[in-house]
């Protein structure tokens, strides 16, 4: 059984390989930078291995995180409709291979190939009910939900079935904040009762248990 | 229609969805008419003709939202159509806010016509593209602003939808302080202030119809 990100990467993988112009390789170190937000947006990434995290800065300094990416994910799509400058920082939250594509080639890519072009709407229709869901997170529930939905999506929940699953390296606490948009102390005070209510632990990393899920997020 | 090259810009998919023939019907609807409504089957798409959907979601506490209010050009009911996140039910209800017309499009026929029409495609693809840049902009607004700007906002998008929507002074329907608190994510109370702020300040008046002066509001609250 392949899983769904497996599946994603194969529908794109073989069109991607057939661009043979304006595309390259690029190895990124865990915490790279990929690029920033106010950057000129000119190329588009796709994630072969790895996982890239999308995050912006208000005008008042204030930063919020936007997704999480993972392999078989296009990000700076958003240069693709004229959008000039990139509306969002982009770094790797691991060790990530990314193939970069010029804007055009991407383009002409889309515009010569039907099945590229039928498999990218997939992937923008996702992220769309993927924002949604996230929209519709912010405007619903709680910061101790919306901290049990992050880590839910940081360990991939669902790939691997009823497993608790390792979120490694092991994220701040103020970068969970910033993601789940609440203070570094309320995160604090939420991991050490799912703590000790036995639904994460720390090991090199943050282990989540599936029961978050039926014990926070879908509890009124 | 195939032979115009990549560089030229697309134009919006509905010119081209006049090419279908089967599995599309034009539907007219009144003001405050639901569409469809949150756990209904999902097996087709819309086309704003004319008129505004507003698309609202309840949380299993009960709590609603305004997700997005959608006017001419625009489509709506998108998840039917993703195959990777399946949508079968409708995630969300839609619910018009004037008097509308809707083409309905059968989930399949538009799969097909994606398939088939390489214009369709295109400018679909970009539709999507600003569709997810305006969602990502209201998910950064809910993250890093306060009500009273998000408040500012949600006027401001509202007035671009209007059909005076250059003019200095936009005029819109009047929302009820609930939808309005819906839309923002904030309390009921918490517009009326905002409201009666933004009125001693000059920035929006009330008389049949709700004015905004949209120049004002982005200059005074948005850029503070």
């Amino acid at each position: 059984m392949k899983t769904i990100r497996e599946k994603k990467l194969l529908c794109f993988k073989p069109f991607l390989d057939d661009i043979v112009e304006g595309k390259r390789p690029l190895r990124f170190k865990r915490k790279q930078r990929i690029y920033s937000q106010g950057d000129p947006a000119d190329s588009v990434f796709f994630i072969e291995e790895g996982k890239a995290i999308l995050t912006v800065v208000s005008s008042s300094g204030k930063e919020a995180t936007l997704g999480v990416l993972h392999p078989g994910d296009f990000l700076g799509e958003g240069c693709l409709n004229e959008q000039p400058f990139r509306t969002h920082t982009a770094t790797t939250w691991e060790p990530s291979l990314l193939v970069r594509i010029e804007k055009n080639a991407l383009s002409q890519a889309l515009h010569n190939n039907s099945t590229l072009a039928e498999a990218f709407i997939g992937q923008l229709l996702a992220h769309n009910i993927q924002f949604q869901e996230d929209l519709c997170a912010q405007l619903f529930n709680h910061s101790e939900k919306r901290l049990a939905r992050l880590l839910l999506k940081l360990a991939h929940f669902g790939e691997k079935g009823s497993q608790p699953v390792k979120i490694a390296p092991k994220p701040s606490h103020e970068i969970l904040a910033e993601m789940v948009g609440t203070t570094r102390s309320r995160v604090n005070y939420f991991m050490n009762k799912f703590k000790k209510s036995g639904l994460v632990y720390y090991d090199h990393g943050i282990v989540v248990h599936p029961r978050l899920l039926t014990e926070v997020i879908m509890k009124d | 229609m195939s032979n115009t090259t990549v560089e030229e810009r697309s134009q919006n998919p509905g010119s081209h969805l006049e090419e279908m023939t089967e599995g599309k019907q034009t539907l007219q609807f009144e003001k405050g008419e639901r569409i469809y409504t949150q756990g209904n089957p999902s097996d087709a798409v819309f086309f704003i003709q004319q008129g505004k959907v507003k698309v609202t979601a309840v949380s299993p506490a009960g709590k609603e939202a305004t997700l997005s209010i959608h006017g001419k050009g625009d489509f709506f009911g998108l998840g039917c159509l993703s195959g990777l996140n399946g949508q079968n039910l409708r995630v969300n209800t839609a619910t018009t806010v004037e008097p509308s017309l809707l083409l309905r499009i059968e989930k399949s026929a538009m799969v097909s016509a994606l398939h088939q029409h390489q214009a369709l495609r295109r400018s679909f693809i970009d539709y999507l593209l600003t569709c997810n840049t305006n969602i990502q902009e209201d998910l950064c607004d809910q993250l890093l602003h306060p009500s009273e700007k998000r408040l500012a906002r949600v006027l401001l998008k509202l007035s671009r939808l209007a059909e005076n929507g250059d003019e200095a002074e936009v005029i819109l329907p009047r929302f009820s302080h609930e939808t309005l608190s819906e839309m923002v994510g904030t309390t009921r109370s918490r517009i009326t202030y905002f409201m009666n702020k933004f009125k001693k300040m000059g920035l929006v008046h009330y008389g049949r119809d709700l004015v905004v002066h949209a120049g004002l509001l982005a200059e005074e609250v948005l850029s503070k």
